[in-house]
Parts: C-alpha cells; sequence; structure tokens
C-alpha cells in the first residue's frame, strides 16, 4: 500500500515536468512578448527602450537559461513574479483561488444533490418516461453550453426580477450572504453540466448492479425494494460515480474559463485567459502547473478511494 | 426487464432468422437494421433526425437561406423578428436565420474533421501501445498524461494564440484534446485484444506487425473508437462555440453560432434577446442531436462500454 502510494506520487513527476516543459515552450513559440505588447498599448517606443526593459525582465537571456531557472524555480516553489503586474506570482494566484474553488465546490455540490436520486431513479424506472425525462434533462445538460446557460441565466435574472450583475465581488468570510448570492448563479450554471455527467454515469452503474445476483436475492428474500436499492445497488454501483464527479471537479478548475467570463468572476479561469493574453509567462506557467496538479492528484485520491469503497481492491 | 438485443447478429438456433439473415443481401440487411434502429431506440432516431436536417441545412444553406449572411442592410439597430427577418437581425444589419444557417457548415466542418482526425490518430497510438507495450507503451503513456492533465482550454488559447484565430486552426486546437482521451480508452481495449490466440497465431505464421495491427487489432477495438468518434463530435461543436465566444476561434464576418453570441449577444441582451437566444438554441440542439444519436450507438454497439 505504501509502496503503491509513493510509486503513484514519484509518477506524477514526469508527468508534471512533462506539462511545465510543454507549457515553457508553448509561450515561447507564441509570438509576441509582454514588453512587445505593453508598448503596442501605449503607441511606438524607441527600439532601445524595448531592449532595455526586455533584458529588465530577464527575457533577453538565452531561452536554455530561463528554462533552467523556471525549472529550478519550481522545484523551490517559486515561481516568480508577473511580468504584467509584478506582483509575486503566488499573491496574484492566492487571491483567485478560493473563488475558483468556491464556485467548484458548490457546484460539485449541485451536482451530486442532483445526479444521485435522478440516476438511480431513471435506472430503477428504466425505459419509461421517467427515465426518458431524465435522460432529455441530462443530455440536455450535456448539450447547452454553460456560457450560453449564464447568458439565459442573466437575461432571466435582468429582465424578471431586475437583477443587477455586482461590481465588486465580496469573499465568503465578510459576506456569507451576499457571497453565495454571487457565486450561485454561475454555480447553477456549471452544476447542471455536471450533474447531467454524473447522471449519466449513476444511471448506467446503478442499472448494470441491478442485474447481479446478490440483488435478486436481496429481492427474493422480500427486502424492501427500498432497501435492496440504497444499501444493495447503490452502495455497489458508487465507484464509476465517484470517478467522475471527482475527475469533473478537477475538470472544472481549469474548465470555468468561459463561464467566469460571462458572469465576471474573477477566477483563475480569467486570470490565465489574461495571462496568456499579456503574454505573461510565470504566471501562465504556473496556473497551467496548478490545473495540472490539481488533475492528476484528483486521479491519484480516485484511486485511493476506490480501495477504500471496494475493500477487494488491492494495491500493488 | 428488456435487453436490447444487437441490430445485427448471427442468430443462432433459430432456423428460420437464420436463414432470412443468409438470403438478406447487404443492402437488405442495412434497411433491416435502420428499421430496427427505429423501432429499438426512439431518442437515438431523434438524434438522428436533428443531425439529418443540420446536414442538410450546412448542405443547401446557399438555397435556403433567405439572405447573405455576411453582409445586410446596415440599419444601426438590431431588426425583431418579423415576415421579412424570421429570427430578426443583427445590428449589422444581417439575417439571423441565414447567419444560422451557415454557421451549422461552421459547426459541422469543426466537429468532423477534428473528431474524426483526433479519434483517428488516438486509434493508431492506443493500438500501437497496446500492441508494442514495453517502453513505447510507456512513452506514450506518459504523453497522453502530460496531454491529458494540460487544461483543454488552454491548449485552445495557445493554438490560437500561436496560428492566429480561424477556422483551420480551431480544428487544431480542437482535434489535440480528442487524442489522449481516445487513445486511453482504444489502448485499455487494444490490450485485452492483444492477448487473443489470433493474434499470437498471426504472429507466429510471420505476419508483420503493421499487418497485424491494422487487420487483426483496428477492427476489433473499432466499437469504442466509434462510440467516442460519436460522442466527440458533440463535444468538439461545443468546444468551437466557447472558442469563438471568447474571441479565439473563428473569426468575424465568417457566420458561426458562438461568434454570433459574442459581443452584441451580450451587448443587445436586453434590448434584443433573440440574437442571444437563437444561436445558443441552434449550438444545443446539435449537441444535443449528436449525444443522443451517440448514446444510442453506444447501447446498440456496445452495453458494458460506459461514456460520461
Amino acid at each position: 500500500m505504501i509502496a503503491y502510494v509513493i510509486g503513484r506520487l514519484l509518477l506524477m513527476i514526469p508527468t508534471l515536468l512533462g506539462v511545465a516543459s510543454l507549457t515553457f515552450v508553448i509561450m515561447r513559440v507564441v509570438p509576441g512578448d509582454v514588453v512587445a505588447l505593453r508598448y503596442s498599448q501605449s503607441g511606438s517606443a524607441p527600439q532601445e527602450v524595448i531592449d532595455r526593459e526586455r533584458a529588465l525582465l530577464g527575457l533577453d537571456r538565452p531561452l536554455h537559461e530561463q528554462y533552467l531557472d523556471f525549472m529550478s524555480g519550481i522545484l523551490r516553489l517559486d515561481f516568480g513574479r508577473s511580468l504584467w503586474t509584478d506582483q509575486p506570482v503566488a499573491t496574484e494566484i492566492g487571491s483567485r483561488f478560493g473563488i475558483s474553488f468556491e464556485l467548484a465546490i458548490i457546484a460539485a455540490l449541485i451536482a451530486t444533490s442532483l445526479a444521485v436520486p435522478l440516476g438511480v431513479l431513471a435506472a430503477v424506472k428504466q425505459d419509461t418516461w421517467i427515465d426518458y425525462a431524465i435522460r432529455v434533462f441530462s443530455i440536455g445538460g450535456l448539450a447547452m453550453p454553460s456560457f450560453w446557460l449564464g447568458i439565459m441565466t442573466i437575461l432571466l435574472l435582468v429582465v424578471v426580477f431586475r437583477w443587477a450583475p455586482p461590481l465588486i465581488f465580496r469573499p465568503l468570510w465578510e459576506d456569507p450572504a451576499a457571497n453565495l448570492g454571487q457565486l450561485i448563479w454561475p454555480a447553477l450554471t456549471v452544476g447542471y453540466r455536471y450533474s447531467a455527467v454524473a447522471t449519466r454515469m449513476t444511471r448506467s452503474s446503478v442499472l448494470e448492479v441491478l442485474r447481479e445476483d446478490y440483488v435478486r436475492t436481496a429481492r427474493a428474500k422480500g427486502l424492501r425494494e427500498v432497501l435492496v436499492i440504497v444499501r444493495h445497488a447503490l452502495r455497489n454501483s458508487l465507484l464509476p460515480v465517484v470517478t467522475v464527479i471527482s475527475l469533473e471537479f478537477a475538470f472544472l478548475f481549469g474548465g470555468l474559463v468561459v463561464t467566469e467570463q460571462v458572469f465576471n468572476v474573477n477566477g483563475l479561469g480569467k486570470l490565465i485567459v489574461d495571462a496568456v493574453a499579456h503574454r505573461d509567462y510565470p504566471l501562465v506557467q504556473a496556473l497551467v502547473l496548478i490545473f495540472a496538479f490539481v488533475f492528476v492528484f484528483v486521479n491519484f485520491l480516485v484511486d485511493l478511494l476506490y480501495g477504500v469503497l471496494d475493500p477487494r481492491i488491492r494495491y500493488t | 426487464m428488456k435487453q436490447p438485443s444487437p441490430t445485427v447478429a448471427f442468430p443462432q438456433g433459430n432456423d428460420v432468422a437464420r436463414r432470412r439473415y443468409l438470403e438478406d443481401t447487404g443492402s437488405r440487411r442495412f434497411r433491416r437494421a435502420v428499421r430496427d434502429f427505429i423501432r429499438r431506440r426512439p431518442l437515438g432516431t431523434i438524434g438522428a433526425v436533428i443531425i439529418l436536417v443540420m446536414i442538410f441545412a450546412a448542405a443547401f444553406a446557399d438555397v435556403v437561406a433567405p439572405y447573405d449572411p455576411r453582409e445586410g442592410e446596415f440599419t444601426g439597430l438590431p431588426l425583431p423578428p418579423s415576415l421579412d427577418h424570421f429570427l430578426g437581425t443583427d445590428p449589422f444589419g444581417r439575417d439571423v436565420f441565414s447567419r444560422l444557417l451557415y454557421g451549422a457548415r461552421t459547426a459541422l466542418l469543426v466537429g468532423f474533421v477534428s473528431s474524426l482526425v483526433g479519434s483517428t490518430v488516438g486509434l493508431a497510438l492506443g493500438v500501437i501501445g497496446a500492441y508494442f507495450g514495453g517502453r513505447i507503451d510507456e512513452v506514450i503513456q506518459r504523453l497522453m498524461d502530460v496531454l491529458i492533465s494540460f487544461p483543454l482550454i488552454v491548449i485552445a488559447i495557445a493554438v490560437v494564440a500561436a496560428l492566429g484565430p480561424g477556422t483551420g486552426n480551431v480544428i487544431v486546437a480542437v482535434t489535440i484534446p480528442v487524442i489522449p482521451r481516445v487513445a486511453r480508452v482504444v489502448r485499455s481495449s487494444g490490450l485485452a485484444v492483444v492477448r487473443m490466440p489470433y493474434i499470437e497465431a498471426a504472429r507466429s505464421v510471420g505476419v508483420q506487425a503493421p499487418r497485424i495491427m491494422f487487420r487483426h487489432m483496428v477492427p476489433n477495438v473499432f466499437a469504442p473508437y466509434l462510440i467516442l468518434l460519436t460522442a466527440f463530435l458533440g463535444q468538439a461543436i461545443l468546444l468551437e462555440a466557447s472558442l469563438s465566444f471568447l474571441g479565439l476561434g473563428v473569426v468575424e464576418p465568417e457566420p458561426a453560432w458562438g461568434l454570433m453570441l459574442r459581443g452584441q449577444g451580450m451587448a443587445f441582451l436586453e434590448q434584443a434577446p433573440w440574437l442571444a437566444i437563437a444561436p445558443g438554441v441552434a449550438i444545443s440542439l446539435a449537441v444535443f442531436g449528436f449525444n443522443l444519436f451517440g448514446d444510442s450507438l453506444r447501447d446498440a454497439l456496445d452495453p458494458r462500454l460506459r461514456t460520461a
């Protein structure tokens, strides 16, 4: 078990280093740099000024030096300063991380509390109109782009409730009610899609388990149907459900870009779009690395959770 | 409980069915498969109808569309839906309905090309990894790990930033994330196939590796490949819409659904809600159709395979 955990953790290293290197290469291949972009906004500047600025930011140094710098920085968990705002990258990310994290958590809660009951219901009532309705509802969630759903929500709120989009963000610890009022709408639009994925998985997983012998046995011995479903079917079908819910959560972290844009939420998604647009190399590299880390780490946690949910699974 | 029976399978122990099966010519068998699909899978049929309507709209946009999708009579303000402009016009006086029809072309083009290319590259990588195993497999796997943990939207932003926005580059951006996802599933199916006796038999009579992979492995992992291909069709259309919406995809004056939501759709949200509603409904319907069809296809081909 311990050997397995250590092995898995070690396997993350080449993946994350690969992601870091790929980000480095991609960002250098993308034309333009932060200095050129800054001066393109304020008109033209003499070449010496541009050169001086580049030297100041270290952009004139040979690429392999920059690369080694960046890599050794990762090992020391030092991501440097943003080239655009000159703030430490850790500060830039720290202030946004909480917002994205909270949004993803609320969305996950909404999704789970919708998906599990709906998925079970659809499986139990397979091929009836209830099943069809739930399936159409969930495929609809997959089909509607969440940003468009966001736009429609705003339209509804503005037209019907005369709602005004908030201008400043209120942190949870300052004003919980206002904070939730701000995040609940983006969370709902994301959560709908999220729940669709989980509902479908719950349905097919429960359907599979319902065919098992022990379910027939449970029914044959006269157990109440509710108990058969909850204790025997649902428990044994949880594994893939937990997997999608967790993986989707990891995906949300890097995937909320468009929703944040629509609802004007200042999270990591907006940050990375701006960072790429500004060619803010250190910030982009750190953000991509964080997204990748969350993804890889959640994958790892899911694998460990398997052992908890299903004691038959052994780690070797 | 109703067990879905496979659409084309050799019916064993039933003489009438067997004779009918053997007498069937290819086209007749195909027609029967279609009829079966329609009867057994009503939701899938609805999906197929939506897809066909969309293909029709894209193919005959020139004939069906009442106006030019790229130019209109400048009015300054979007016109509401009327008899002339059935879904209204945008601020540049362009007919929204015509733009929707031509937008189907963009969506289908990006959807088909990127999911086909992405799935096929993934198929190749998955089969190669499963067949050779060892170091080759390990290298491919690690590469796929990197690609899959790379946030989707970042890949897209990077490709578009490097190559500039435009339909061709959107296709590249949408293709890349498909590859590792297909490669993984195909590889795991392939690992089971590689252990089959017929692979060993082929190897022992001296069949070359590429031929074994192409003739014996690929046909046996074709079901998951086909299922993923249809599943990613819808996803590709969604991704294209998101990218165009972010300003990283198709560029004006090209008609694309995500692009129609960008800017005008948001700016005139209150005065002209049809600008935002129509393209969104088009995207949703298209993806809905592909998902319904893909779902039923999955049930028909391989009821055990789960894709979320």
